[in-house]
């Protein structure tokens, strides 16, 4: 494999297993926030993708299809669509052997609060490399108001608190780095900002590095998520980093509809009065219980699936060893319709 | 008063550049005063000083928000803490509170739309203002580019907050510009103090070439050898990228893009790079420069002719802000031409266009027009400026009226603004028509460019490639860039935050 980014299509493209278009590959990784996307992501297993290549677009995604098919790893399913084969399953072991994933990359849980961490975290990081090295003197790095009120208001104001703070704040970050790889380590804080120099921009951390932008940008967002993922499951060890998160809930990421449809069914409405009500079609709401069913934990589907019909999916999905709602529904020979498939495959493992 | 002394006090400066110190006695007397100061000769000092001697709160009206946002920062750099900008990126709590607080600030930078919002007009007018300064003041021009009606209505803010002696700054404006702004801005016999356009320690150079390619070959040479750090002006992005990465492979340290498809956090980093001497040449679209306040750059080159005298100016002039001597060159070709006069087009709507939005209006009169492009400009695949261009003109014909849309004549109207827009396209067409004729004139460069000015130039070392020029001394001495040695991210980070290992287990 020659370039990253045929790698991680490829990777996709496998998970996808021929019932997606490269579309549906391309929406995953630039994080559109559609009921499909989201569906897709769970079902195959793609969620810590999801959003990871914001800036990917339709040209480069055919471009590497093209490059993967040339080389004949994929088989054509029909228009836009493909799937991995015998050689192309090959050459997957051997890029995630050489590639394996940031270990703690979570684009669908943390995309919401990726942005805001390393806004402040750089700039938090500025201002006290000044502060404690005597040079208060620089332009702040990001100028987001709202994140320099924020570091503004967290910064300590003693200067022997900042140089206790400067230790801490040394000591969670190292603690964090040491458990990934060196090259992961070494892109994130060449993007660092301090007394004694400027960060590099993202594209002259990826060239520092000889990696291909798609290849940093998973190296830089694992960081990010490695950092936070610490500060859910261990705050008291991380306080600093824990900060560059506070009063950041992790939301329940729901679509703004949704949210709507989903207010509604807890105050005990049913799906037809919800569809009255909103003037939505059917399947629209049923898109939003999928939603639902996929993002809140402990959301009961046997109001909409019985228990027996969800078993019964389940058994198809595995009997024909697919995702694929149209080969289960046949297999099944039409007796439950797409929602009931869909929502059954995606509470599967929530 | 010693001015001197308040000079080197609170600034450092043992003496004034040409022209500071007559604008500044004027101010300082409380009259109204237009100024004009090129680019790189320290306006923003003629009223920081007036506000250190005793001229304060000053109210500053800034037209962009990015050079707002720069000179705020310098002065916050500079460890003068009562400053406060208005403009839309406060959230609104924290500007009513800061409004609130208003007496206690020595300079108030605010957006002209900021000072349309009644809650920030009442406020101001309980301060009493010892100046209002109007930067960038040939934007008010109606001949400005920027058809932003907010800013006719300056002269009307002005006489809200009784009348404050008025301070109008700008690098270029030709006599009727200057006439245009005096007006506009309800002036009484201003004090003009209109300083030469010309910039002594700046060499200039242009050099015409047949084809792209000599002329690829010409900047990749100079990027190679001449001392930087040096700005590279391109208009396309494209070819601002080619030539970076050309320059990077052949070896040449410390060069980066620049330009507004960029994400700001990059366009910021790439700045303090440059300003910290850690990169040491800009290939960029003419997005870098302004507010960009770096004294030691050696050359400006221009890849592209830029659409008129004045950006042509305003972009050489980022160079030899010390007053060392540096080198601005044009490469030219004869196809560059077409450049121009597409952007000039792209910058206006076209009739058919017109009829569209017109046709539009018709139908949703008495709604309220969202003026945002994104919303509305967009659906007709108008530019930016197009559409504010015509928003601003159905302002000024009484057609929108804080967004409410008047019935108006359909036929009528699109002739109105078809004029108005061959009027435009006449103006545009002239100015680069005007600096075309200098690019294939064969005297004196200095003398060409300062006679659209009316000014002469006394014969000066150094002046131009037809007087003479000794190119040797803008030749690399030394790497501009400074390169950071680079540990490992550990004791980067140890370094950063001042911490040692050995110190561990202590505490």
């Amino acid at each position: 494999m020659v370039r990253y980014i045929d790698g991680l299509i490829l990777f996709v493209l496998n998970q996808m297993n021929g019932e997606r278009t490269i579309s549906g590959a391309l929406h995953l990784l630039k994080g559109k926030k559609s009921s499909q996307t989201i569906q897709d992501a769970k079902l195959f297993q793609l969620s810590f993708l999801f959003g990871m290549q914001r800036t990917l677009d339709r040209s480069h995604i055919e471009e590497s299809v093209l490059v993967l098919y040339q080389n004949g790893f994929l088989e054509k399913v029909s228009q836009d669509t493909y799937k991995v084969n015998e050689k192309g399953n090959v050459a997957l072991e051997g890029f995630l052997k050489q590639h394996p994933f940031p270990p703690y990359l979570n684009g669908w849980k943390y995309h919401q609060i990726t942005e805001v961490f390393w806004a402040r975290i750089s700039l938090f990081m500025q201002t006290l490399s000044h502060s404690v090295n005597n040079n208060m003197i620089f332009y702040p790095v990001i100028r987001d108001e709202q994140v320099q009120e924020w570091v503004r208001k967290h910064f300590p104001k003693k200067s022997e608190k900042r140089e206790r703070i400067a230790r801490s704040l040394y000591e969670e970050l190292t603690q964090v780095l040491r458990k990934l790889p060196e090259a992961h380590a070494r892109l994130f804080v060449l993007r660092l900002s301090g007394f004694h120099r400027t960060g590099l921009t993202f594209h002259q951390s990826c060239s520092t590095l000889h990696i291909s932008n798609e290849q940093g940008l998973l190296f830089f967002y694992g960081v990010i998520h490695a950092c936070i993922t610490h500060t859910r499951d261990d705050p008291a060890t991380f306080p600093i980093l824990s900060s560059f998160v506070e009063n950041k809930r992790i939301p329940v990421p729901l679509t703004a509809s949704t949210r709507t449809t989903y207010s509604l069914l807890q105050k005990g409405m049913t799906f037809q009065q919800i569809m009255d009500i909103r003037r939505l079609k059917r399947s629209t709401i049923e898109d939003h219980i999928v939603e639902i069913a996929i993002n809140v934990a402990g959301f009961s589907i046997d109001s909409f699936v019985s228990k027996q019909s969800q078993e019964d999916i389940l058994k198809a999905s595995n009997e024909t060893n697919s995702q694929r709602l149209k080969t289960i529904r046949d297999h099944l020979n039409d007796r439950y319709g797409y929602f009931e498939i869909r929502l059954t495959l995606c509470k599967e493992g929530v | 008063m010693d001015l001197t002394k308040v000079l080197y006090e609170q600034f450092g400066y043992k003496e004034f550049r040409r022209g500071q110190e007559e604008i500044i006695r004027d101010v300082l007397d409380g009259k109204d005063v237009f100024a004009m100061l090129p680019t790189g000769a320290g306006k923003s000092l003629c009223y920081q000083l007036p506000a250190y001697s005793g001229h304060s709160p000053v109210l500053i009206v800034s037209p962009l928000v990015s050079l707002m946002e720069d000179q705020v920062q310098q002065l916050k750099t500079n460890g003068e803490k009562r400053v406060l900008a208005l403009n839309s990126f406060l959230n609104f709590d924290k500007r009513i509170n800061a409004l609130q607080n208003l007496s206690t600030y020595r300079f108030v930078f605010a957006s002209p739309e900021i000072l349309q919002n009644n809650r920030v007009k009442q406020t101001l007018k309980n301060i009493h203002f010892s100046l209002m300064v109007v930067d960038e003041a040939h934007c008010i021009s109606q001949w400005g580019h920027d058809f932003r009606t907010d800013y006719l209505k300056l002269g009307d803010v002005r006489e809200e907050l009784s009348n404050p002696p008025l301070l109008a700054l700008t690098a270029t404006a030709t006599e009727d510009v200057r006439r245009d702004v005096v007006k506009q801005l309800n002036m009484k016999h201003p004090a003009l103090h209109i300083n030469t356009v010309d910039r002594p320690n700046i060499a200039i150079k242009l050099e015409r070439h047949h084809s792209l390619d000599s002329k690829l070959r010409s900047v990749l040479q100079y990027g190679k050898t001449l001392q930087g750090p040096g700005i590279i002006y391109f208009s396309s992005r494209s070819l601002a990228e080619r030539v970076s990465n050309k320059l990077t492979e052949s070896g040449v340290k410390g060069v980066a893009t620049y330009h507004a498809g960029l994400e700001s956090e990059t366009r910021l980093l790439i700045q303090q790079q440059f300003l910290n001497d850690e990169i040491s040449i800009i290939c960029s679209t003419n997005a870098f420069g302004m507010g960009i306040n770096k004294s030691n750059v050696r050359y400006v080159i221009h890849f592209h002719p830029p659409s008129n005298i004045e950006s042509y100016l305003q972009e050489i002039g980022r160079a030899g802000r010390d007053q060392k001597p540096a080198i601005a060159i044009h490469l030219y070709t004869e196809k560059d031409e077409r450049l121009p006069i597409a952007f000039i087009d792209t910058e206006l709507p076209e009739r058919q266009q017109i009829q569209e939005v017109l046709a539009n209006l018709q139908m949703r009169k008495g709604e309220v027009l969202s003026l945002d492009y994104e919303k509305e400009g967009v659906q007709h695949r108008l530019s930016e400026t197009a559409w504010r261009f015509i928003v601003y003109q159905l302002q000024l014909k009484g057609v929108l009226e804080n967004g409410l849309i008047k019935p108006f004549h359909y036929h009528n109207l699109l002739e109105e603004l078809s004029i108005e827009v061959n009027t435009l396209r006449k103006r545009k067409l002239t100015k680069w028509l005007g600096f075309k004729n200098w690019l294939s004139e064969d005297e004196c460069r200095r003398h060409g460019l300062l006679k659209r000015f009316d000014e002469y130039t006394t014969s000066i070392e150094q002046c131009c490639d037809i007087c003479g020029l000794d190119e040797e001394q803008y030749m690399k001495q030394e790497d501009s860039a400074l390169e950071h040695v680079w540990m490992n991210w550990d004791q980067e980070l140890q370094l950063m935050l001042n911490v040692t290992k050995g110190e561990q287990g202590e505490e």
